[in-house]
């Protein structure tokens, strides 16, 4: 009943702010949106403590139970969820102050935290997906917060509607699960699969399956185009939904389902391949923007390839791992964009800012730990995280060198993008013409908050010979997976190189973007990334469009068909017109027809 | 008990008809009376009480006034009676005969939903018929009598040679009576068979409706009456999957598992087909016809699966979109009401002006995409999962419709709520929140606890199922 | 035999009443005679009588097909007043051909002897050979003068068959054995001859101009009486000989043509009458699918009550909307708003006429399939319901006309005397009978053809 506490609680909130939130007085709508949000934290640590439990409706659906389950895999990603999100529903109320949709804003955060929740405290797939949609819904909703943009309108819709491709992999993985098995429940699976000895052939196809749908859901390629438009909703939710939790859930449903895929290789491999693709076109697409949340966005998309190499490779507790480094440092940087804005009045051009250190001096340091922490700055949290992934990639069961290789360039490229968002945001001169201030304390605390993580998370879990405490928690629910041990020196030659990277990649960028005249091969290159290689327009091209002409030539097709009946019965008219005619009125006619007919009958009858 | 409910819409339709001037209280009174009977009636089910009453009608030949709720019965009973209730109580504008009218079809609907003896299905079946027909005749729009005729005629097609079929199945397969019973017990097989079943197949692919008999549906919804009253009513008429789960697959079975193959095929082109063509329509009402008619694709999906779990998500799905489509149908009702037009785009950024209806347009569109939480997934992911048992590949092709939803359903909710402000419109008057809360209060409740009639469905989708001989 | 009597004396008694009663009492007199019968008929029901000899024979079946005949009178009678009071024709011989007609079609009815029949076929065809010209205007004249020139071709037809049935069997009674060619080609004569009668193609053709030519309410007794009398009479010659060899192919041939025929043809008229008209053709062709079951008495019974009422309802409509030049579809337009009740008959009886239940249309022909089926005829069923679905096109076609068109003049109709009590309780009768069909099907189950 506790865990369904957890998941009410913030339903609750939404449908009081929903139903009756118009006839609140800002900033009570936000206080009890935050507050409930709190109190689901507080719920979760609870329930670590009181050591995890489960709650189920048996036969909610014919032979699936509704199951929740709050194990430490749940307890962890649920602290990640709530903590990060209460952080950012508190900021929220200052970055949102006045906005007509007030109460609207919160009442979605809630419905949000709720559906989150429910994916991550799920004992079944079904049940997941319910979260899963649910966030969906809930990214449609805050994409669209201000609607009445058209580009808003759309970019929501396009979140929905790619997410629902990769959901439709997730549902066809759960039906061939459920015909393979019989169930759907998770911890059955597990059982199911660990009993058998012989493991049907269907199953690489059902973890492919399951993988489309967190291909979509965390914006992977080929399905990551939603997640740079879905910027258009107001910062928080970027920080919220596109960075630290949603984007993540695919990562959790992988880990989720370790079980699964640490029998799958091939699956796993792939899953690599897809996850540093990801990593390498995003970071590369990062580079070449100039909205200050764009970089951020295309930065997330990338940081989730990292997670969706480190759970291809087999390394599922440094995924999660990642999973909140990344959610601390990533939710920073958004929301130090969304103090950047905030103070700019709107303005989101980087090419518009430049010497905001002055006037905004915490979002400053705000932002200067996200960047560093994200570009992989020696033992702050992104450093340890991002290491553990690329180091992964060798020890790991289902890693290679080329992986290791390409981690590696990758990290360099974000150090040089990080560095450029810096730079850019905050150093040299000031290029707009808004009078910048300082955010108020309700934003900026969250962020102090956030930036402590950002900075000391890493700690948690260090390499060898010192203290680890994430995989030990994490191990007990994720699968076994045989780790090539590696020597001392070795795994700290790896960290240093790492570090020199990161390093050199900071310092090539601070000087690329503060010195030199960049050379006409990036300007080229600078084109391209901006568009993000033209993929956008690619997909237009060659499916969006298409699709919509079919449309409209099949409902022509149709229509063909309905004048096709309509022929069909203009033949028995034409028929019966004949028919008529026959009956011409004359008496002689008559008779003779009859006369004909005896004889006929007659004939054929009597005589043949 | 059960008389009483079938009968009792029956008593007020011809009150209201009798009694114009008082049609609105009476239909009212009536489908509430109706609800409540039907809601104590399924109570008494979940006890254990199936009603099962059984007289002569024509005792000579066989034909009995039979009746019993099993749990498909109850189920799509429940789905009748509330949204009979649901578009009574929205349509508070129509012409004081369509009330009658509607409640005569209830009573029509819910006997055929009862009935255990063919020949009796087939009198409420093709009885309800009639006052579909005057609806659409009598207060359709410019081409109603074009709707209208096509309507019929394709459903007579059907069910005339169904009666054909009805008599084969009976004197050839050698039953004492037309019961289900009886007919299931002696089972027509070999050519006859088939022949019989496709006769059966026709008339349920008519009122499923399924690709190529579906070009009635667009029609007879576009030219009814704008309230929304007549398209709930039609929609809770298409009772094809019913008919073939209850009686053409179990009377047939070897003749079905001979088309089995062909017949997911169909279903699941008529479910892609139909998404895709939904979203180049231009009207609500269109629109909402061709997503019905994706949906029924689904349905039939999981029927002709062969499975419980598809028989059972089937009924669901079918009970489920008789309360969204329907409530979809009369939340056009109320655009056109505002606007005059049931055209997609009347105006822009109505969300601004009238909140609460964009949120009570939102649930009802997001119920029809199928939304894990509201009513239209359990019987989609039943649907999902008894399919894929018969055929991955077609499941996969039917439920790309998934994603066609999502299509045209937001593209034409975000034409309408989103995009910048235009002409503003009323919000929700207090007619349409009573009804608009209703509807999603079941809505959720479907979505949220299906278990409740998961529960009962499956006892009944397991006898129908085991009938079939393959005991999947 | 009490039916027999009732029946004559109502014909003699109209007769002479007429010399010094006027016409409205002659009609009431009628009336009461043919309520009369009812109660005979009631009276009797069930009882086997026979009369002179065996030439007369009341069972069942012909106190079924009775039955039908009266009430298809009763309905004539009263759908005929305010029409003849409008038009102003003095027509008290109306009444008086109207009993004689229901005498012969009784006689016809009841008897299994050859000579007999003609002789009650002739009582019945000579009344209506008059009645047919009772408009007294240039199309009435032609649709009598139709009716008896191609009456008489169909009755040298019978009596050609006749003759060829003594020469093969030496008897004129029905059930005589007999085969060979000579056997074959009576019996297909008889069968053409009856088939003029019933209307099943291709001896139809009268069917259309006459009943178009016809005033409505001798159309509808046309339509009633004169189709039960003539089924009565095939049914025992079909049943007699029995339907095998070349007789059941050429009646297969007929029973098909006649329903496409007649629905195809009906689907593009634009006159209401001769709509209905074809609609009968198509109809003759359903009763007599029964013909093809073990044991037609009942179906057919039940089918011709069913028509009977239906047909009767809807001409009776039609007596009230023709002001003489027959009833073109414009002319239906707006029902709805000009006359309720005629609106509700209308619907009432075209839905029961398309064969919709629960009216008492749908029984009939269900009841007509199940006699073929239970012999197994299923091309025969499935290809006769077919049909049915063009006749259903047509029948929505009158009926929307009449419910959703758009009237030309949209004055209310005016009705007088008897008939809105006919329409009314025609109605009433489609539905409960409809609703109820166990009643109905109890007063012909006990009903075969008999031939002795």
């Amino acid at each position: 009943m506790l865990l369904l506490l957890i998941i009410l609680l913030p339903l609750l909130g939404f449908a009081y702010l929903g139903l009756f939130g118009k006839g609140l007085r800002e900033p009570l709508p936000g206080i009890i949106a935050s507050t409930l949000t709190g109190i689901s934290f507080l719920l979760v640590v609870a329930a670590l403590f009181a050591g995890g439990g489960s709650w189920e409706i048996k036969d909610w659906l014919p032979g699936i139970p509704f199951s929740l389950v709050l194990d430490h895999l749940s307890g962890y990603m649920g602290l990640v969820v709530t903590g990060v999100g209460f952080l950012i529903h508190v900021y929220a109320i200052g970055y949102m102050h006045g906005d007509e949709g007030f109460s609207r804003f919160f009442a979605y955060l809630n419905f949000f935290i709720a559906m989150m929740m429910t994916l991550v405290l799920a004992g079944s797939y079904p049940v997941m997906f319910i979260g899963w949609e649910g966030v969906g819904l809930a990214s449609f909703l805050l994409i669209g917060f201000w609607y009445t943009e058209k580009k808003n309108a759309d970019s929501a819709r396009k979140a929905f509607i790619t997410n629902r491709i990769g959901d439709l992999g997730f549902l066809l993985g759960m039906a061939l699960l459920y015909s393979s098995f019989g169930t759907l429940s998770i911890s059955g699976l597990r059982e199911a699969l660990e009993s058998s000895t012989v493991l049907p052939l269907s199953l690489g196809l059902a973890g492919f399956l399951l993988f489309v749908g967190a291909v979509g859901k965390s914006a992977q390629v080929p399905l990551m185009v939603w997640l740079p438009d879905a910027m258009a909703g107001p910062t928080p939710v970027s920080a919220l939904i596109h960075a630290a939790t949603m984007v993540t859930a695919g990562v959790y449903l992988i880990a989720r389902s370790s079980f699964l895929y640490a029998n799958l290789q091939d699956v796993s491999y792939f899953i690599a391949l897809i996850g540093i693709t990801t990593a390498a076109y995003g970071a590369l697409s990062a580079l070449g923007q100039w909205d200050i949340k764009k970089i951020i966005a295309y930065s997330t998309i990338s940081q989730l390839g990292y997670m969706f190499l480190a759970v291809g490779v087999g390394a599922y507790w440094i995924a999660l791992f990642h999973v909140m480094t990344h959610a601390f440092y990533k939710a920073l940087l958004f929301l130090a964009s969304g103090s950047v804005i905030h103070a700019l009045g709107g303005e989101q051009d980087v090419r518009k800012m430049g010497g905001l250190k002055k006037y905004l001096p915490r979002t400053h340091l705000h932002g200067l730990a996200g960047a560093l922490s994200l570009a992989g700055f020696p033992l702050l949290a992104g450093f340890w995280s991002k290491d553990a992934i690329i180091t992964a990639t060798l020890n790991y069961p289902f890693g290679g060198i080329g992986l290791y290789v390409a981690g590696l360039t990758v990290a360099f490229l974000t150090a040089i993008y990080a560095m450029r968002w810096y730079v850019l945001v905050f150093l040299g001169e000031y290029k707009g013409d808004a009078h910048p201030h300082e955010s108020p304390s309700v934003m900026t605390i969250p962020n102090d908050v956030l930036a402590l993580g950002a900075v000391f998370a890493g700690f948690l879990a260090l390499p060898k010979p010192f203290w680890n405490l994430i995989e030990p928690f994490l191990a007990p629910v994720l699968a076994h997976v045989e780790v090539h041990e590696m020597s001392l020196g070795m795994e700290w030659g790896l960290i240093t190189l790492s570090a020199v990277v990161a390093l050199t990649g900071l310092y090539l960028g601070y000087l690329a973007f503060t010195r030199w005249a960049l050379p006409k091969w990036y300007l080229t290159f600078q084109t391209w990334s901006e568009n993000a290689f033209y993929i956008d327009l690619v997909y237009n091209v060659l499916i969006v469009n298409p699709l919509k002409e079919l449309s409209e030539i099949w409902a022509l097709l149709d229509g063909l068909l309905d004048s096709g009946y309509l022929a069909l019965a203009g033949l028995s008219g034409w028929l019966g017109e004949k028919l008529a005619w026959l009956q011409a009125g004359y008496v002689r006619v008559y008779g003779a027809l009859m006369v004909l007919g005896l004889v006929v009958m007659l004939v054929w009858g009597v005589l043949r | 008990m059960i008389h009483v409910l079938i009968f009792l819409p029956l008593l007020f339709g011809v009150w209201a008809l009798v009694a114009p001037q008082q049609a609105r209280p009476v239909g009212l009174l009536g489908s509430l009376l109706t609800l409540i009977v039907g809601l104590l009636t399924f109570g008494a089910f979940l006890g254990g009480n199936d009603f099962a009453y059984h007289v002569p009608l024509l005792g000579e030949a066989g034909i009995y006034y039979a009746v019993a709720w099993d749990g498909v019965g109850a189920v799509l009973m429940l789905a009748v009676v509330t949204a009979t209730f649901i578009a009574l109580l929205a349509a508070h504008d129509v012409p004081p005969a369509m009330v009658g009218l509607a409640l005569l079809m209830e009573t029509g609907l819910l006997g055929l939903l009862a009935a255990q003896d063919l020949i009796l299905f087939y009198v409420f079946f093709e009885a309800t018929l009639i006052p579909s027909l005057l609806m659409l005749g009598l207060y359709g729009g410019a081409g109603r009598v074009r709707a209208l005729v096509k309507f019929a005629i394709f459903t007579l097609v059907g069910s005339l040679l169904m009666l054909a079929g009805i008599l084969a199945a009976r004197y050839l397969g050698g039953a004492p009576s037309f019961l289900l019973s009886d007919l299931t017990a002696h089972k027509l097989g070999g050519a006859a068979g088939v022949w019989a079943f496709s006769a059966f197949l026709i008339a349920f692919m008519v009122k499923t409706p399924l690709f190529p008999l579906h070009v009635w549906l667009p029609d007879f919804h576009a030219e009814n009456h704008p309230s929304g009253l007549a398209d709930v009513m039609g929609t809770l008429y298409k009772v094809g999957l019913f008919g073939l789960f209850r009686w053409a697959l179990p009377l047939f079975p070897s003749a079905f598992a001979l088309f089995q193959p062909w017949l997911l095929a169909l279903a699941a082109f008529t479910a892609i087909w139909a998404a895709w063509i939904a979203y180049a329509q231009t009207d609500w009402k269109r629109l909402l016809a061709y997503g019905a008619l994706s949906h029924m694709g689904i349905g039939a999906l999981g029927i002709f699966s062969g499975t419980v779990a598809g028989g059972v998500g089937a009924i669901f799905l079918l009970a489920a979109s008789a309360v969204y489509t329907g409530a979809l149908f009369l939340f056009a009702g109320g655009l056109q009401r505002r606007f005059g037009t049931l055209e997609l785009r009347p105006t822009s950024g109505l969300a601004k002006s009238a909140p609460g209806l964009a949120a009570l347009g939102l649930i009802l569109v997001l119920a029809m995409v199928g939304l894990p939480g509201l009513s239209g997934f359990p019987g989609e992911f039943m649907n999902l999962l008894g399919a894929w048992q018969a055929s991955p590949i077609w499941t996969f092709v039917g439920f790309l419709a998934v994603i066609a939803a999502a299509a045209y359903a937001l593209t034409a909710y975000q034409n309408l709520f989103h995009n910048a402000p235009d002409k503003p419109a009323s919000d929700l008057s207090s007619v349409e929140w009573w009804w608009g809360s209703l509807a999603v209060l079941v809505i959720l409740f479907m979505g949220v606890y299906p278990k409740l009639f998961t529960e009962v469905l499956v006892p009944s989708a397991q006898a129908l199922v085991g009938l079939l001989g393959g005991g999947k | 035999m009490t039916t027999l009597i009732i029946l004559f004396a109502v014909a003699l008694l109209a007769t002479f009443a007429g010399f010094f009663a006027p016409p409205r009492s002659v009609k009431i007199v009628t009336l009461l005679g043919m309520l009369t019968a009812l109660v005979g008929l009631a009276l009797t029901w069930g009882d086997r009588a026979t009369a002179f000899g065996g030439l007369y024979v009341a069972d069942a079946f012909s106190q079924a097909v009775t039955l039908v005949m009266v009430v298809g009178a009763i309905l004539a009678l009263l759908a005929d007043c305010g029409y003849f009071e409008r038009k102003g024709w003095p027509a008290f011989e109306y009444y008086a051909l109207v009993a004689f007609a229901v005498f012969g079609g009784h006689v016809m009815a009841s008897t299994a002897h050859l000579g007999v029949l003609i002789v009650g076929l002739e009582i019945l065809s000579i009344p209506l050979y008059a009645l047919a010209a009772s408009r007294r205007d240039a199309a009435g004249y032609e649709a009598s003068l139709k009716y008896f020139l191609l009456g008489a071709v169909a009755a040298a037809f019978f009596l050609y068959g006749i003759a060829l049935y003594f020469g093969s069997t030496g008897s004129f009674v029905l059930g005589a054995t007999g085969k060979g060619l000579v056997f074959n080609a009576a019996v297909l004569m008889l069968m053409a001859g009856l088939s003029f009668k019933t209307a099943l193609t291709p001896f139809h053709w009268w069917t259309p101009d006459v009943y178009q030519g016809s005033s409505t309410p001798v159309t509808l007794f046309m339509a009633t009486v004169v189709k039960a009398a003539a089924f009565a009479a095939l049914a025992r010659v079909l049943v007699a000989v029995g339907l095998t060899g070349p007789a059941f192919y050429a009646f297969a041939a007929i029973v098909l043509l006649t329903v496409f025929w007649g629905n195809l043809t009906a689907m593009v008229q634009g006159e209401a009458k001769r709509m209905l008209a074809y609609s009968s053709v198509a109809h003759a062709g359903y009763i007599a699918v029964a013909l093809f079951g073990p044991n037609p008495a009942p179906a057919m019974g039940f089918y011709l009550l069913a028509y009977a009422l239906s047909t009767g309802l809807a001409f009776a409509v039609l007596a009230e909307l023709d002001d003489g030049a027959g009833v073109p579809l414009e002319k239906l337009a707006g029902l709805w708003g000009r006359s309720p009740l005629l609106a509700l008959g209308w619907t009432t009886a075209l839905l029961s006429l398309a064969g919709l239940p629960p009216l008492i249309g749908f029984w009939g022909k269900y009841l007509v399939f199940v006699e073929a089926a239970k012999n197994g005829q299923y091309l025969i069923v499935a290809l006769a319901l077919f049909a049915a679905v063009i006749a259903a096109y047509y029948y929505l076609k009158l009926l929307a006309v009449a419910l959703f068109g758009k009237p030309v003049k949209a004055e209310p109709v005016k009705m007088s005397g008897s008939a809105p009590l006919g329409i009314a309780l025609a109605a009433a009768l489609v539905l409960l009978l409809g609703v109820l069909p166990g009643i109905a099907y109890g007063w012909f189950s006990a009903a075969t053809v008999l031939i002795k």
